[in-house]
């Protein structure tokens, strides 16, 4: 069939020819003459089960999700640093220390802090660190073996090894955007939880809380 | 006109809105167009472009039933049309600074969503004519990525009651191309006039009387033995 035909059987069937098209049409095509009631007989079983409208589930939560997503997301272009295209979350790397004990990874924390974020290649890189204690330095290279990125903290006071590895461990971990927190609490359940936070700019704070 | 980055100032949603949400849910659907409403389209729009979310969330409740239907037509899943519902939503805000008051909202608003769509339709790799039925889209299947999947619960009873011949033309129509099946569901179930059908998949009105030619074809051969 000729596209000028299909369009011209398509306007007949949509009611868009008058008497005299619509004549010429069937008598140059006396085989379409059941073509209008077919189509229109699909068109009404598709109309039966399918609607123009329905009602959205949950519709102010709906909307209220909208307006929650605007907002993040122009908050986030409004705050994200020239030229970077992502910065990894802080935390994922704080609960790789989970075992390691309170007093060490206390200082580990106050001794060390990283802005990562994910390099061309793929991997996560360092692209700045910042030792508070002047006696402290912080070197990285990438191995290529472990697929990790190599820090290493040189100048931090020895831990003994009588020292408990495992002194802590995870209690919660609440990531939401505005209130992420991961607290530990010790294990033998004496002495001060620890609760780390990150700032908005995704900076590191260390808060103790009584048990 | 302000800048895009800044422009959600409004946070609050406005009484009228939830008065009319509050009807929408009593069964008084809209006729759309804003016809019964007091804010048009237009003045609505114009609010939004000055940075007035609250106006645009009173789009949203206009809007919202059709285009949650449109998709959910397309893509089956109550899940993934809730989201692309939403994603569709959000990038009309973040194209309303360039849309233009002669153009008609709701048209422009159902190119968002079947872009939207047919981008989703596409990264699922949807068979086109002559493929073998999806039987991975089925109207209970959750998208494991579905940020969200409120999702009423529909009994039993009810659920064997709609779904037979639902089922039926929901396998007839993913045996079309995502081209196919939006020109044939504009057409036929919102009644779109066919430049409107042009306007919101982005072709000529020949293509989709083209296109209507085709999908009609297929779909009668489909569906030759289903009753009503």
């Amino acid at each position: 069939m000729k596209p000028n035909e299909e369009e011209m059987l398509t306007q007949w069937i949509d009611g868009e020819l008058d008497d005299a098209e619509v004549a010429e049409l069937l008598e140059a095509h006396p085989e379409w003459k059941d073509a209008k009631a077919e189509a229109q007989r699909v068109g009404n079983l598709l109309r039966s089960e399918m609607k123009a409208e329905e009602a959205v589930p949950y519709p102010d939560f709906f909307n209220h999700q909208i307006r929650k997503r605007i907002l993040e997301e122009e908050e986030e272009a409004a705050t994200e640093p020239a030229g970077w295209k992502e910065q990894a979350a802080l935390f994922p790397w704080f609960t790789r220390f989970r075992l390691i004990s309170g007093t060490a990874f206390v200082a580990l924390l106050v001794g060390f802090v990283a802005m990562v974020a994910t390099s061309p290649t793929g991997h996560t890189e360092i692209v700045s660190t910042y030792t508070p204690n002047p006696g402290v330095t912080a070197s990285m290279e990438y191995s290529d073996s472990a697929k990790a990125m190599v820090i290493r903290l040189d100048g931090l006071d020895e831990i003994p090894a009588t020292q408990e590895v495992a002194g802590f461990r995870v209690k919660s971990y609440q990531p939401d955007i505005d209130a992420r927190a991961l607290t530990l609490e010790p294990a033998d359940g004496a002495g001060q939880m620890l609760v780390l936070s990150a700032d908005r700019a995704g900076l590191p704070e260390v808060r103790t809380a009584s048990r | 006109m302000n800048n895009p980055k800044s422009r959600a100032s409004n946070y609050s949603t406005s009484q009228s809105a939830r008065e009319r949400a509050k009807a929408e849910e009593a069964g008084q659907a809209s006729t759309g167009g804003g016809e019964e409403y007091e804010i048009s389209d237009a003045e609505l729009v114009a609010r939004c472009q000055d940075g007035d979310m609250a106006a645009f969330d009173d789009l949203v409740t206009r809007y919202r039933g059709k285009v949650y239907a449109m998709i959910l037509n397309m893509t089956h899943n109550d899940a993934d049309a809730w989201d692309l519902a939403q994603d569709a939503f959000i990038k009309a805000w973040k194209a309303l600074p360039k849309f233009e008051a002669r153009s008609n909202f709701y048209t422009w608003l159902y190119r968002i969503c079947h872009n939207v769509t047919y981008d989703w339709l596409r990264k699922k790799k949807i068979r086109s004519e002559g493929a073998e039925f999806d039987d991975t889209i089925r109207r209970d299947f959750i998208e494991p990525a579905a940020r969200t999947a409120p999702a009423e619960a529909i009994q039993p009873d009810e659920d064997a009651e709609r779904s037979e011949l639902r089922i039926r033309l929901e396998e007839a129509i993913d045996q079309l191309s995502p081209e196919h099946r939006a020109v044939i569901l504009l057409k036929e179930v919102e009644g779109f006039k066919y430049n409107e059908i042009a306007d919101s998949v982005g072709c000529s009105v020949g293509t989709v009387m083209s296109r209507l030619f085709y999908a009609r074809k297929k779909l009668q051969e489909l569906l030759k033995d289903t009753a009503p």
